[in-house]
């Protein structure tokens, strides 16, 4: 469950809600629908990438007291940058299987509309001396490294960001986000749809967008990594607004518990999270890492990409997704088939638990068993969630 | 108020002086006289390098100060620098009696942060940016910038103090004692723009600006006598790493040791200069020299390009603060060599090739007025052998200046079979009025700095050869410190000029230069391909139509890729070792008389790192035993021109 994803911008449409109250407004939801559910939830967990100011003091236990749940209700944040939201579904997956949690409410919360990447600092924004060791560079300019190792060309990854938005598009129309999405009531209105969806995008039409990160190699960048890759001779600047995630607002939830505490709740179970990893690779390049987590969830299982049916991949740079299924021989047909956060964006800390959302509808939609969904994250880190529907 | 003068004196009895002051009167407000200027490294670095429990007082004396009742005023009549720069910091309030006076620290070019806590009292009084570029950068503050920024106010020299003058307490100080002007996040976009400035220029191995930019962030975020013990402790740290060490040496050297080739005293008066060739060098010592206050002959048969030359001497003046009409004034082009019988130093500067510069020598010795010199700016060609064609080998010698000769400051002296002391002597002192700093070296090929270049780039091609891939090699010299590539750099001398040079140097079979067929080869290759290199616009490298250098996606049909396994650890050893080598070549024939002038020849001529200390300086960095094992290990590997003649 989840709200809509608002640009993350002050003219966004979750830009005046706080993000308490996003994630209050899902708790409320949950007890509606639920009614017994605040009695006997163990824990909230929530992954939050940029912990402070709004967003800093424990935003999971805040919620539970706004969202009036009992007292007795703890909260517990989670971080790993991007894949915050996962790893906090990865984080009360593991309590259950350990016996040491029967019910959890489990998700993320970010709005980039007031808070900016990075900025809750850190020694690879401000320790200099270790920006040398790990060659820090912006995630944009690693997603353009990656394509220029790799070879891919613009073409490339706008068809990538195309097939994005035109998934995501078409899944809006036939109403596959209807289910789990929660309009959300703002100050000035209220908001049910993803904003940044576009339709009628394609490769033709992203030709135009100017790079994005060419900037940021200039302002000294391309020096840095060059200490990590001298190999590697001009950056070739592919990614910009449109084949890049976009940068968003939005919270999501996901309830998981053990088989009794479903069954005290009268709850028919999706499906069960079968393993977790996470994984870890250069940090200046920083965004290779999703494949190896994802092969180390699944070996955990005994189970081979080609085993799984549906693979949500998180788009933060469509270079990032393309290097994923080179590395993993997936094909794109079975990836991110609902479109993904280039088209819809990316409200970092929550994202994960969306991908959640969005595998578990489109494998009931499907009926089919398997699926995965893996993330990269900062410092050069990759989280993988493995479901098998019941 | 107690007023303390601070006339000439050693920076010791300054210390006592104030210390005494300090002592007689705890509790009168104090106004130091800062009244004749001082040089920073005349006077006050070896304060910043003597033993720690030697400095400690001076760090303590500038909180003394700050800390004490009543604080103090500093009263500027002069230039600050260095001990003076920080301990007027330390006081409360800076009157500038003087409104042409500037405030400077240069001590980052000697890898030295303040020791005082000036970075963190610098950071807390004027806006982050500037306080960088007067630290990091080295960049005066000028009077007017500092009143500007309330950092300073402009008085009336004869208006005395008066005694009702507030002091508050240093913003500091004050309640609730952190003083930094700045947010965080501003703060952290400053200090983020200049490491990404400093990571553009200079590899991590340069430990001082790192350390500084540190210490600024770490101690801008804790109150202020936390952070100047930590910023001392990076000071006393940084101090010791070798690159500090290898800059102090190269100063030291640059200082001393150059200065010693020479058995005459400086000159006063400017001498006359007489330069024959209008081209890109013969302009740059024309204009050099007409800066340096000298007279100067500038002939060129051709008057185009006299034409041109002028013009692109108006450019290079065209600086606010110099009196351009007196500087163009001091030159005096010519259509033929009657007037250079003038001059003091004849310096030909014609094109580079045996017959050409052998005709104009025997046309310019003509004009040459008796005790006057003649010299050939040459790269490689050999010095002994143009001095048979002069009139008078004796006064005849080679000088190698380095394009942009007005910003590049080493002057390579070639001594010819023949020449004598005297003459050596008259082309030192004309290096000392000119600011460059000599070094004298035998004849020879590729004398001193030129062979061990084309040693290193001949490296290059070799790796190149072996199947490394171009960006690997040039971005590999890059992170060691080189401010270009060396395959970056062919290309922009030319891979047919380069092909010359090589058959020029591989005639005497001497160091890496007996690969030199080897090399010949290899660019006789890129050469019958139309291959050329920038000026082409197509070399190693394509070049767009802005000269952007773009990768040329067929090299790999010239030069296939290798079985792999050429590391970055694998080029960068090879590129360094091997210039140490044939520096010790050099060193081992008598063309280059002491390994530290080889250094400062090599970080000044050709802009080898100074963090890895210069050629020689590399063998003790990594240590000799280290060094001779890696040169017999690579001498087994690529061939003999790794064996080290040591």
């Amino acid at each position: 469950m989840r709200t809509p994803r608002a640009r993350g911008k002050p003219n966004g449409g979750l830009h005046l809600c706080t993000p308490l109250q996003l994630v209050t407004v899902l708790l409320e939801t949950l007890a509606r629908k639920h009614p017994a559910l605040p009695a006997i939830v163990d824990e909230v967990i929530l992954g939050c990438c940029e912990q402070f100011n709004d967003q800093g003091g424990n935003l999971a236990r805040s919620a539970v007291l706004q969202a009036a749940f009992p007292e007795h209700v703890p909260g517990l944040m989670v971080s790993r940058f991007c894949g915050s939201g996962l790893d906090a579904v990865n984080a009360a997956a593991a309590k259950v299987m350990a016996g040491q949690l029967d019910l959890a409410i489990a998700g993320g919360v970010e709005m980039l509309s007031l808070v900016s990447i990075f900025g809750s600092g850190g020694p690879m924004v401000t320790d200099f001396a270790f920006r040398d060791q790990t060659a820090q560079i912006p995630q944009g300019l690693a997603a353009d490294l990656i394509a220029t190792r790799q070879g891919y060309s613009r073409t490339d990854v706008d068809a990538l960001a195309a097939t994005s938005q035109q998934r995501a598009c078409h899944a809006w129309k036939e109403g596959w986000f209807e289910s789990s999405v929660v309009p959300v009531v703002t100050p000035t209105g209220i908001l049910a749809k993803d904003e940044i969806v576009r339709e009628n995008v394609t490769v033709e039409s992203l030709a135009g967008l100017p790079p994005a990160f060419a900037r940021a190699g200039d302002e000294g960048y391309r020096h840095v990594l060059r200490f990590r890759y001298p190999e590697v001779g001009a950056i070739n600047y592919v990614h910009h607004a449109g084949n890049s995630s976009g940068i968003a607002d939005g919270a999501a939830v996901v309830l998981i518990g053990s088989r009794q505490a479903g069954e005290q709740l009268g709850l028919q179970p999706r499906a069960r999270i079968i393993a977790t990893a996470s994984a870890a690779d250069d940090p200046c390049i920083m965004l290779t890492a999703p494949a190896a987590a994802a092969e180390k969830a699944l070996r955990r299982v005994k189970l081979t990409f080609d085993d799984v049916d549906l693979y949500e991949v998180n788009e933060a740079f469509a270079s990032v997704v393309l290097y994923f299924l080179e590395k993993t021989g997936v094909p794109l047909d079975r990836t991110n088939v609902a479109g993904g956060a280039i088209a819809m964006g990316h409200p970092v800390g929550a994202t994960g638990a969306i991908l959640v959302g969005t595998l578990l509808d489109e494998m009931q939609r499907r009926q089919v068993a398997h699926g995965v969904v893996t993330m990269c994250t900062g410092l050069g880190m990759g989280v993988a969630t493995v479901l098998r529907r019941v | 108020m107690v007023e303390i003068a601070l006339p000439a004196a050693p920076v010791r009895e300054i210390f006592d002086r104030i210390t005494e002051a300090l002592d007689a009167v705890p509790d009168e407000p104090l106004v130091l006289r800062f009244l004749s200027p001082s040089e920073f490294t005349r006077d006050h670095l070896a304060v910043y390098l003597q033993a720690e429990a030697g400095l400690r007082p001076w760090c303590d004396l500038a909180r003394r100060l700050e800390a004490r009742e009543g604080g103090a005023i500093a009263w500027v009549e002069q230039d600050l620098t260095g001990l003076w720069f920080e301990l007027a910091l330390a006081c409360r309030r800076r009157l500038l009696a003087n409104p042409k006076a500037r405030f400077s620290f240069p001590a980052m070019q000697f890898g030295l942060l303040p020791a005082l806590g000036s970075g963190q009292r610098l950071a807390r009084l004027l806006p982050l940016p500037d306080a960088i570029a007067v630290l990091l950068h080295g960049k005066p503050l000028d009077a007017e910038s500092a009143a500007e920024r309330g950092f300073a106010q402009i008085v009336d020299r004869d208006e005395p103090v008066s005694p009702f003058t507030q002091v508050t307490r240093q913003p500091w100080d004050q309640p609730p004692g952190s003083g930094s002007t700045v947010s965080y996040a501003e703060q952290g976009q400053v200090l983020n723009a200049a490491f990404l400035e400093v990571r553009g220029r200079m590899p991590p191995a340069e430990a001082a600006p790192t350390a500084f930019l540190r210490s600024l962030h770490d101690g801008l975020e804790r109150t202020f006598e936390p952070a100047v013990k930590l910023e001392q402790a990076e000071f006393f740290r940084t101090r010791l790493t070798p690159s500090t060490q290898n800059r102090l040496r190269l100063f030291a050297t640059a200082t001393a040791k150059a200065r010693s080739q020479m058995n005459v005293a400086p000159t006063a008066t400017p001498p006359a200069i007489g330069v024959i060739g209008a081209g890109l060098m013969g302009t740059g010592i024309a204009y050099t020299a007409a800066r340096a206050g000298c007279e100067v002959f500038l002939a060129d048969q051709n008057p185009d390009a006299l034409t041109r030359s002028f013009q692109r001497i108006s450019k290079l003046a065209h600086t606010p603060d110099q009196a351009t009409p007196d500087l163009i004034g001091r030159i005096h082009g010519a259509p033929d060599l009657r007037p250079l019988a003038a001059a003091d130093i004849i310096i030909e500067a014609v094109f580079e090739r045996f017959e050409v510069k052998a005709e104009v020598l025997r046309e310019a010795g003509r004009f040459l007025r008796p005790g006057a010199i003649l010299a050939s700016n040459t790269t490689t060609l050999p010095i002994s052998r143009l001095a048979e064609l002069t009139h008078e080998p004796s006064q005849f010698l080679g000088t190698h200046f380095f394009a942009p000769v007005d910003r590049m400051n080493l002057l390579e002296i070639i001594r010819g079979e023949r020449t004598s002391d005297g003459a050596v002597d008259r082309a030192l002192q004309l290096a000392f009025y000119l600011g460059k700093t000599p070094v004298i070296v035998s004849d020879g090929p590729g004398f001193f700095t030129s062979r061990v270049v084309m040693a290193y780039v001949q490296e290059a091609f070799f790796l190149l050869e072996e199947g490394a891939h171009p960006s690997l090699i040039d971005n590999t010299a890059l992170n060691a410190g080189m401010i270009i590539g060396p395959l970056a750099m062919a290309d922009l001398t030319s891979l047919d000029l380069l092909r010359d040079i090589y058959l020029s140097l591989g005639r005497e079979r001497r160091g890496a230069a007996r690969d030199a067929p080897r090399t010949v080869a290899l660019l006789d290759r890129m050469i019958g391909l139309g291959r050329t290199g920038k000026k082409s616009g197509a070399g190693i490298y394509d070049y767009g139509p802005r000269g952007e250098r773009r990768s040329w996606p067929k090299l790999r049909e010239v030069f296939p890729a290798g079985p792999g396994g050429i590391t970055p650890d694998i080029i960068s050893q090879r590129l360094l070792v091997i210039q140490s080598v044939e520096a010790m070549h050099a060193l081992n024939e008598g063309i280059l008389a002491d390994p530290d002038l080889g250094d400062l020849a090599a970080v000044l001529g050709w802009s080898y790192p100074p963090c890895l200390g210069g050629p020689f300086g590399y063998v003790n960095l990594v240590g000799r035993e280290v060094f001779a094992a890696t040169c017999q290990a690579l001498t087994a590997k690529c061939g003999e021109r790794f064996r080290s003649p040591y």
